[in-house]
């Protein structure tokens, strides 16, 4: 079966047999399993990631169908996480899928007792796009970071070999931020952008091709215009957030 | 006086209910980015409570300089998923 299912990876020069056994031995966190989340999932978890790690302490709601199409009417109410987890595994049965029905803090990303290879940023909020931007600097992870603003999408890929990070590009933290509950969607967006991610991500695990680092790529689903806008290291500040954090983890773990 | 054409993203959009305006500002050879967001905000007052990014020729910059001619863009960071 696993020669079956993985023949069109084969066929390419840049993943084959070699590459497949890298994405099987890799470890993804993925952070919400709502809009960008499900795509994410959905193309990961058919690759044949090895291990997905999906925290989201949201239930499926009816506006939540026409984007996250991996639920069904029949799982509103249910956690997203575990149905996510549940629907995957059905998808394919070999790889390893753990579920967190709860939203991601830097002490609970801290406890995974598993190597992360990726994270995908899929989340809703500026809170926690700003916490798992400080996670993957402690654990030296790279974040591969999708956001949506109505018709308006935002993709990066941030602290990957010691690139810049969320913080280079947005430094300030307490901003009111825009949710697709409050000002809308539509779901193909969401499902472009997700995949975009997923793709990524694989090229990441794949160490192939071009990746998004220091990059703002931006994609207008109404005009259909794409832009790209560089972003530098902020080398001190970089430093700084890094001691500060060890110090206030270790703090906190220690006493 | 010169005439900067400014491009937006986000939210910054609905506030000015266009995805390009002009700026008309005066200045010799070139103004600080600060000084451009500055004017931004006193003609979309609005812009003041959002985190503004702003590029010249595609390059996000914190400081600097921008020349009539340049391409100029303001980005606020998108929050949802």
């Amino acid at each position: 079966m696993h020669e079956e299912r993985y023949k069109r990876h084969f066929s390419l020069e840049e993943v084959g047999e070699e590459g497949q056994s890298l994405l099987s031995r890799s470890t993804v966190l993925v952070v919400g399993c709502g809009g960008l989340g499900v795509p994410v999932i959905q193309y990961l978890g058919g690759a044949g990631i090895g291990h997905l790690i999906l925290f989201d302490g949201d239930q499926v709601t009816y506006s939540n169908l026409p984007r996250q199409v991996l639920y069904g009417e029949g799982d509103v109410g249910g956690s997203k996480s575990m149905i996510a987890a549940e629907k995957i595994k059905a998808n394919n049965s070999g790889i390893a899928v753990s579920a967190f029905e709860k939203h991601l803090t830097v002490e609970e990303g801290l406890e995974v007792p598993w190597k992360i290879d990726v994270i995908l940023d899929c989340t809703d909020n500026f809170a926690s796009r700003y916490l798992i931007n400080d996670l993957a600097l402690l654990i030296d992870v790279p974040v591969v970071s999708g956001a949506l603003h109505k018709f308006d999408a935002q993709m990066t890929v941030y602290n990957y070999h010691g690139g810049p990070t969320y913080r280079c590009l947005f430094p300030n933290e307490n901003q009111r931020g825009f949710g697709c509950d409050q000002v809308g969607v539509l779901g193909p967006l969401a499902g472009l952008i997700g995949n975009y991610m997923a793709l990524e991500s694989m090229k990441i695990l794949l160490k192939t091709g071009r990746v998004l680092s220091g990059c703002l790529r931006t994609f207008n689903g109404l005009s259909h215009a794409w832009n790209d806008f560089s972003y530098e290291k902020n080398e001190m500040e970089v430093e700084m957030r890094k001691t500060e954090l060890a110090t206030f983890y270790s703090k906190k773990q220690y006493g | 006086m010169k005439t900067l054409k400014v491009k937006l993203f986000g939210v910054l959009t609905e506030i000015a209910a266009s995805s390009e305006v002009e700026l008309n500002v005066d200045f010799l050879e070139s103004i600080g980015v600060l000084e451009l967001q500055a004017e931004l905000i006193k003609k979309y007052p609005a812009m003041k409570l959002v985190q503004l990014k702003i590029a010249v020729n595609n390059q996000f910059v914190s400081d600097g300089q921008c020349h009539e001619g340049d391409i100029i863009a303001v980005m606020p960071p998108f929050s949802g998923g």
